[in-house]
């Protein structure tokens, strides 16, 4: 039951990880059973109330304890989950990525002198997902004004005929090859990308495209 | 008030499917709907084959897991079964641990608003299982109207806890089609809610609930 196995991985380095946030020595040795496993066992909860009374003395001895949300990123790169008895009947299809709001920061404007950058917020789902690909569902606004921009044209960058435009209400989805780049593009804003690597919803705020200064420069002729 | 409650299943070390962190599923025994591929059909069977448990002894057959809870932002979910039918129980149990622990609840809103009143404040997320917002579609599928699941969702925007709620939008087969997946999401979208889960019931060794 490699599920077991895993959810025991999984918990024994949380278990590690609080042990080294809270300077205690945690010597652990590796699991030999063989056969199915729920994912914990006498020896695994026997190192959990270790913790629990070493913390305890660390608290009474006056130290600071570090605990809350120290693995809090674990299990959204690890994306397993364990099985039991009150699993329901009926399978959903689903994956098993967590959700975790992520402001993250991307939209490098190319052939700029200047570095801009836009703002996106992303929030992984849960929803059907392929092998190959994932679902994105968002909404693209102004960054100003936050409204709602109507007839952007999201693709997906090497594979640009996978394209679609958002609504009138600013909303799109569209399926993209899993870890592709996707490109968010609107007359009079500025474009912005991002990697599409989970299934996700998304707010694309778009900031918009300053006004051009100047003449646009002749083409300069070739002399002989 | 419910000082004990028939529980179904506890199944702990739950990883990313309830929502973030180690999570414990605690599911009741009890739920107004009779949805023809009902998730967990054990829910609705003699209530007196399953243990009760008090809010106190839920907390003690879950916090051994407490240190997991804290350190990845977990804690417990409750489903069942309808857990918002347990309003007492659940509210007790927040009392007993903390603000430390992320409360969860996996529901379909189609309980009394007054249940939902008492459990809005106290709940960190909640996943909202629709099925569809077609009231005839529901109502083929569940046996049930779905106008407390209206008002309470509404309770959910005009308290402004529409980001801590995940709506979930199933696919039914020979009940909905991924038109009514997107005509129920574009419903959701107007109320205000912004976090979906678009996916499809799969049937698997399932037993259908006869109305």
């Amino acid at each position: 039951m490699r599920r077991g196995k895993e959810t025991c991985r999984i918990l024994k380095e949380i278990r590690r990880q609080i042990a080294d946030a809270n300077d205690i020595e945690y010597i652990t040795s590796e699991c030999r059973f063989q056969g199915d496993c729920l994912g914990t066992c006498p020896k695994c909860e026997a190192e959990v109330q270790y913790l629990e009374q070493q913390l305890s003395a660390h608290h009474a001895a006056g130290k600071a304890i570090a605990l809350a949300g120290i693995s809090a990123g674990l299990l959204f790169s690890s994306a397993t989950s364990c099985a039991s008895n009150s699993q329901p009947i009926l399978e959903k299809e689903q994956s098993t990525e967590s959700t975790n709001k992520n402001k993250d920061v991307v939209g490098i404007v190319p052939n700029t002198s200047q570095q801009i950058t836009c703002e996106i917020e992303i929030d992984r789902i849960w929803t059907k997902a392929d092998a190959d690909s994932v679902a994105i569902y968002g909404i693209v606004k102004d960054s100003i004004t936050n409204k709602s921009i109507k007839n952007a044209t999201i693709s997906e960058v090497d594979n640009m005929s996978n394209s679609t435009e958002s609504d009138i209400n600013g909303i799109f989805s569209i399926k993209v090859k899993k870890g592709s780049k996707v490109i968010i593009i609107a007359p009079f804003y500025k474009d912005l990308s991002f990697i599409a690597d989970s299934n996700c919803n998304i707010k694309a705020y778009l900031k918009e495209e300053p006004e051009l200064d100047g003449e646009i420069p002749a083409p300069v002729e070739n002399t002989p | 008030m419910n000082d004990a409650a028939h529980i179904i299943g506890i199944c702990r070390h739950r990883l990313t499917t309830d929502g973030e962190g180690v999570t414990t599923l605690v599911a009741f025994h009890g739920c107004p709907l009779r949805c023809k591929y009902c998730l967990n059909p054990q829910s609705l069977t003699n209530p007196q084959q399953h243990p009760t448990h008090s809010a106190s002894s839920l907390y003690e057959a879950t916090k051994i897991d407490a240190l997991y809870f804290i350190a990845t932002g977990g804690g417990v979910t409750f489903g069942g079964g309808e857990p918002c039918l347990q309003s007492d129980i659940i509210t007790q149990f927040r009392q007993l641990c903390g603000k430390e622990w992320l409360l969860t609840l996996e529901t379909s809103l189609n309980v009394s608003p007054q249940h939902f009143a008492t459990l809005l404040p106290i709940i960190d997320r909640f996943i909202v299982d629709i099925k569809d917002m077609n009231p005839t579609i529901y109502k083929q599928y569940t046996g049930c109207d779905n106008k407390n699941v209206i008002a309470n969702l509404q309770q959910i925007v005009e308290a402004n806890r529409q980001n801590d709620t995940i709506i979930r939008i199933p696919l039914i087969p020979q009940f909905n089609t991924p038109a009514h997946q997107e005509y129920s999401r574009s419903l959701l979208i107007e109320m205000g809610f912004e976090k979906f889960d678009i996916f499809t019931y799969t049937q698997k060794n399932h037993k259908t609930i006869d109305n």
